[in-house]
Order: structure tokens, then sequence, then C-alpha cells
């Protein structure tokens, strides 16, 4: 027999979070079996319902004004203000008054558990100092309006306003946004934000499911699939561009609920919807278009450097032969391509070359003697086959010449051939596979030293005693012209490489981290 | 939208009691809030179908369980196997003819508050305040959340033989 205090005992565990599924179950046949149980229940439901009213009520400042449409205030969701308006009674003088509060931008409701405890934090009523919505993947010149920035990488429940410049920001559940300016948005949590305006690209993966953009003419409910949407600020329409799956446009007021697939459009303005505009490409940036673009305003820049020999941007020509080099005047002629096939580098957009074959490799050539160069490249590993594989090395083994190559290991090595010893010190790390890797090489024939730096961090240290000019001459990018008397004579590269410069000076550290930090993949992009 | 000052004033005076019986549905105050804040704007727009002689909270409060059942379906909650349409119904038509002594237990529950003492009021400030819970108190006092929620029940248990006290009934 079930007691009252039996009865107590289970409501208060489902009030609080700890209920089993048992009780649960128990739950069903209590409030089954007479009216009794029922009152009971709706009795202490009462009591927590009006606990919870009135305490949020009290521990809230009550508003000094009718609420309004506008946008509330970071970490001020609508509905706090909603309970205080009709928890305390205020507001509710004239039906004008109840009109803004009823018709207020509904919050997106938390996807909560059973436990109160662990979703507690994520209620839209008390966002933690450190609640991470999503994280800035990368961006290219952007600005935000004063205080209206994120912390960091890290944005959090809140307002945020770009003001220039492009940006990708990846949610929690997985749903990237590509934000280009101007453009204001509100974040509520990791499956919805509020589009004020301007315009945005959305791709949200099977995790994301569910990812809702709000404007002020509809919700944009994301079905897993990839779509754009524009703002106009001063009209309020919303225009949807849907390029992939499906997306289910939301009457705020009604529940009416348009879908809208892959290849189609749809514009909704006042209640209502209508045609949209003819999409235009590039209307919506792609997230690897920001790290394109952020390249190429880096390629601008460094080919204006006097101290560059060459610059080698990897880009696919109609004669597909010819590796450009893009600055005139240092002595460095174009390049030429023999077996290696032009493929995808770090972003969409930017070219490589594939290095797969042990025949595969691209010729420059560096004339001339040197005291100093500075050699550095992005490369991509995909696998180590030899002893010693090489990113750049001058053909056969001449004095002066230069290698830059992995060992079986992953190290990084080389320096000039010199005569008489050497010492290698090993400070670093080695070059991971599969991911978009900086290597640098500075050399100087006066300090008769090399330094070698992966992704900006010192990896080894040569020294040597011999005074020999460099003179690199003909090189092999992603192989090695051996040698006939060497043994290790099948040097070759098996990865990419998108990015080749050659200075004829040293670089400092300092110098070499601003060209890592340049071209990095994207700001999670992690230089381990 | 032609909406009546006396529509205004019913869905106002019936929000508390909209907000217990959903929360009966889904246990959560601050989830409550949620999905009563939807079926307010269910009720907005149905405010022309509403026929001013007959009674507003069975009216309103058929649509707090639909919104309701809604939410626990969308959200997959456990509760669906719990709160079938008969029993919601049930629970709802219940609800509905309380409205008088709903109003007189929430007045009698302003007085028994004030009757507490004042570490159990406390307790049960930092347990409603927005964001509280069992287990963020227990994590403070470093405890248990079955210890906290144990002293919270007999703090309940304190308020509901109160309220029936207050309102001459008799006591379990």
């Amino acid at each position: 027999m079930t007691t009252a205090a039996d009865l107590e005992g289970l409501f208060n565990r489902l009030a609080d979070g700890l209920a089993s599924e048992d009780d649960e179950q128990r739950l069903g046949a209590v409030l089954r079996s007479g009216p009794a149980s029922r009152r009971a229940y709706r009795e202490f439901m009462a009591l927590h319902s009006a606990l919870h009213w009135d305490y949020v009520a009290a521990a809230l400042p009550e508003p000094t004004a009718p609420p309004s449409l506008s946008h509330p205030p970071p970490g001020r969701p609508p509905r706090a203000t909603w309970l205080v308006a009709f928890g305390a009674g205020v507001l509710l003088a004239t039906a004008a008054a109840v009109i803004l509060v009823l018709l207020r931008p509904a919050p997106p409701s938390t996807e909560r558990t059973g436990s109160e405890q662990s979703t507690a934090p994520a209620t839209p009523d008390a966002p933690r100092a450190d609640a991470v919505a999503a994280l800035l993947v990368d961006g290219v010149g952007s600005e935000f309006a004063p205080g209206r920035g994120p912390n960091g990488v890290r944005f959090g429940p809140g307002d945020y306003e770009l003001v220039k410049g492009v940006i990708h920001l990846r949610f929690a559940q997985g749903a990237d946004m590509v934000l280009a300016a101007p453009a204001r948005i509100e974040v509520t949590d990791a499956q919805h934000t509020r589009l004020v305006s301007g315009k945005v690209r959305v791709v949200a993966p099977p995790t994301a499911k569910g990812f809702t953009v709000a404007t002020r003419a509809a919700d944009y409910v994301d079905l897993g699939t990839e779509f754009g949407l524009r703002v106009d600020a001063a009209s309020g329409a919303s225009d949807l561009y849907v390029f992939d799956g499906q997306v289910n446009v939301t009457d705020p007021q009604s529940g009416a609920v348009l879908p809208v697939t892959g290849g189609k459009s749809s514009r909704a303005i006042d209640g209502r919807s209508a045609p949209a505009p003819p999409f235009r490409e590039g209307d919506f940036p792609t997230p690897g278009s920001i790290g394109l673009k952020r390249w190429e305003e880096y390629e601008r820049q460094t080919r204006a450097d006097r101290t560059l020999l060459a610059f080698y941007p990897f880009r696919r020509q109609p004669d597909e032969s010819v590796l450009v080099n893009a600055v005139e005047g240092g002595g460095m002629a174009d390049g030429r391509i023999a077996g290696a096939r032009w493929t995808t580098g770090r972003w969409p957009g930017k070219d490589a070359l594939l290095f797969d074959r042990d025949t595969d490799f691209a010729q420059v050539a560096i004339p001339g003697e040197h005291q100093e160069l500075t050699i550095a490249t992005w490369v991509k590993v995909e696998r180590i086959d030899f002893v010693l594989n090489a990113i750049l090395n001058s053909d056969g083994a001449e004095p002066g010449g230069v290698h830059l190559q992995l060992n079986r290991q992953g190290f990084v090595r080389g320096g000039v051939i010199v005569e008489g010893p050497f010492q290698d010190t090993l400070v670093g790390k080695s070059v991971p596979l599969g991911s978009w890797v900086h290597v640098a090489s500075v050399i100087s024939a006066r300090a008769r030293s090399q330094q070698i730096y992966v992704n900006g961090a010192l990896a080894r240290e040569r020294r040597w005693q011999s005074g020999v000019p460099l003179k690199p001459g003909q090189c092999r990018v992603g192989n090695w012209l051996p040698d006939p008397t060497d043994k290790f004579r099948i040097r070759a590269l098996r990865g990419q490489i998108d990015e080749l410069a050659v200075w004829g000076r040293v670089l400092s550290a300092e110098e070499v981290g601003r060209l890592v930090e340049a071209g990095r993949p994207g700001l999670l992009w992690s230089k381990e | 939208m032609d909406v009546s000052a006396e529509f205004v004033a019913q869905i106002t005076r019936s929000q508390r009691q909209l907000h217990s019986f959903i929360l009966s549905m889904v246990w959560n105050p601050a989830e409550a809030d949620d999905v009563l804040q939807e079926t307010n704007l269910v009720l907005w727009e149905k405010a022309a179908e509403f026929d001013t002689d007959r009674p507003f909270l069975p009216w309103a409060i058929r649509f707090a369980q639909l919104q309701a059942l809604a939410w626990l379906k969308r959200r997959r909650r456990q509760q669906r196997v719990v709160f079938d349409d008969d029993l919601t119904r049930l629970l709802a038509d219940e609800a509905a003819r309380e409205e008088v002594v709903f109003e007189e237990r929430r007045q009698a529950l302003a007085a028994c508050l004030q009757k507490l003492p004042s570490d159990q009021r406390d307790l049960i400030a930092r347990r409603y305040e927005p964001a509280g819970s069992v287990n963020a108190m227990a994590e403070v006092v470093g405890t248990t959340p079955k210890a906290v929620s144990d002293r919270l029940r007999r703090i309940r248990h304190a308020l509901l033989q109160c309220i029936r006290r207050q309102l001459g009934e008799a006591t379990a």
C-alpha cells in the first residue's frame, strides 16, 4: 500500500530531478489509481510551481518599463522579464502592455534532461560566465562593435555585432555559421541564434539537426542541411536559400510550418511568404572562403617584401606544368612541374601539388651564391616511405647545396652541404602526418648555422665549421636528383605542398611565427 | 488583432494555474516556463475563438495540455510514457475544476512561508532561485543531492500541512 509519505517522497524526487525510471513508471500507476492520488499530486505540483514562481520573481529585478520587441541585453532573455511581468502582477494595466509581452519573440527552449543540475547552467535564465555556445573557427578582417564582440574565440549567450570582415563560428553541437559584415546576431545557446540583421550561411551536420536561426519574420529550423539566410534591417524581410537538405520555416505566431528544400528559396515578410530575390553567387561566403581570403591578403602583402627571391603561390595555370613565381626581380624564374599533380590545398579554391609517386617533383632554381637564405613552405605529409623524404633538395651533392627533408621518424633535417663536421641539436617535435604543417629553414653561411622551425617552433639547430657560401642552384621540390654514390637515392615525398617562399636573408623566429599565423588553415588548427 | 480587456484579464489570471498544470507534466519549473510561453502564444492566436460566456480556464488548459504533450514529444522525454492522452485529459479536467481552491491555497502558502524558520526559508530560496538545483546546493555544502532533497521534502511537507491547516482541511 502506498502511504501519503511514500507519495510525497516520489513527488519530491520528481521535482528535484532525482527520480529513477521506476519512479516514473510508478507515477503513472499512482495517478491512474484514483482521484485522491491525483489531488495530492496536483497540490504538490502547485506548491512546486508557486515556490518557483515566487522565488524566481523575487530574485529578478522588476522591469522599469514594459518589455519591448527590441533586443534583450545578453544574459537577460525575454522569459525572465516575462515571468516577472506576470509573477509580480505588473504590466497588465492595459491590453497594449500585454500585447507586447505576448508577442515578444519566444526564447527557444533549451534541451534539458531529467536532471535539473546537469542542465541548469544552460537555462537561458542564468548563462554562466564561462558558458560557450560557439567558437570562432576562422575569420578575415573581422571587427566587432564595442562591447559586442566575443571573449577571445568564445561566443557565449549574448549579442554580437560584426562591423567588418567575415567570421566562421562552430556551435557546440556541430553547426557551422559563416557571418559576413555587417551583421548582428544574438546567440542563445548551441542550437539557437537570432539573426537580427545581415547574412549567414549555415551548415548543420546531423548532430546539430534542429539548429534554429530566428529572425523577426520567422524561425528557420535546420534539418541537417546547408542554407543561406539574409535579414534586411530596414524592411525586416528574411530571405532563405536552401542549398541542400530541408529547412522548416516556422511562423512564430501561428506555428505554421513551410518546408523549403534544396535549391528552393523563400522570403518571409510581415507574417507572409513571398518569392525571394534571385540568388547571387558570393552572397553567402563559405567556411573555406575565409581562409582563402585571408591567405590572398597575406600573399599580396608578402609579395611586396623586397628581400623575397621567390614566392610560389602554387596556383594552377592553363599550362599545368608551370609553377609560377609571383615575385618579379628576385632573380628566380618560374618552376617546372614533372609528374606532380594539381589538387586542393589548405582551403577550397587554393591549389596544391600532390607528390605520391617516386618520380613526382617540381624543379626550381635558386641561382647565385648567398650568405643567407630562408626557405619556408606549407606541406601536408601523408606517409613516410623512405629513410629520407625530400621537401626541397638541391640536385646532387655539391658543396653549398641545401637540403630540407624528413627522416623516417618525421623529424625535419637538412642544411648545407659542407666539408667537415657539423653538430645537430634536436630540440623540437616531428611533423605530424595528415595535417598541414609550416616548415621553415633559416640558413646563415655567415653564422655557419641553420634553424629549422616546424609550425613556428624551433625543431632543430645545426652548426658547422667550414665556410662555404650557399649555392642551392637547381632544386627539386618533393624529391631529390640523387648523387650516384648516395645510398639513400629515393627520397620521394608522399604528400602535398601548397606554398613555397625563398628569402635572401634570415628570418627571425618572430617573423616565422607570423608566417604560421597568416597561413594557418583555420583558427582551431593546432600547431601541435 | 482585436482582443478584449476581458480576455487580457483572463489570460493574466490563469498564468499560475497553467504553469502548475504544465509543471505536473514536465516537472522542471524552468521548462514549464517555456511551455507556458508557447501556450500563451497559442492562446493569443486563438483569442477570437474564445467564447466569453464560457469559463476561461478549461478552454485554456486544453491548449496547455496540447503544448505540454507536443513539448514532451519534441524533447523525446520519458514522461510521454506516463502521460498518455487519457491521463493528461483527466489531470487537465480536474485542475480546471479547482480554480477557486487553487487561489485560496496560493494565498495560504504566502502565510505559511512567513512561518517557516529562516534557515528553511533560505533553503527554499536557494532551491528555487534561477538555476538553483539540489545538485548545485549539495556541491556547495559538500553533501549528497539526496540529502538536500530530503531536507526540502520535510519543508515542503510542512508547507503542505500548513496550507491544509490554513484552509481548515483535515490533515492527512
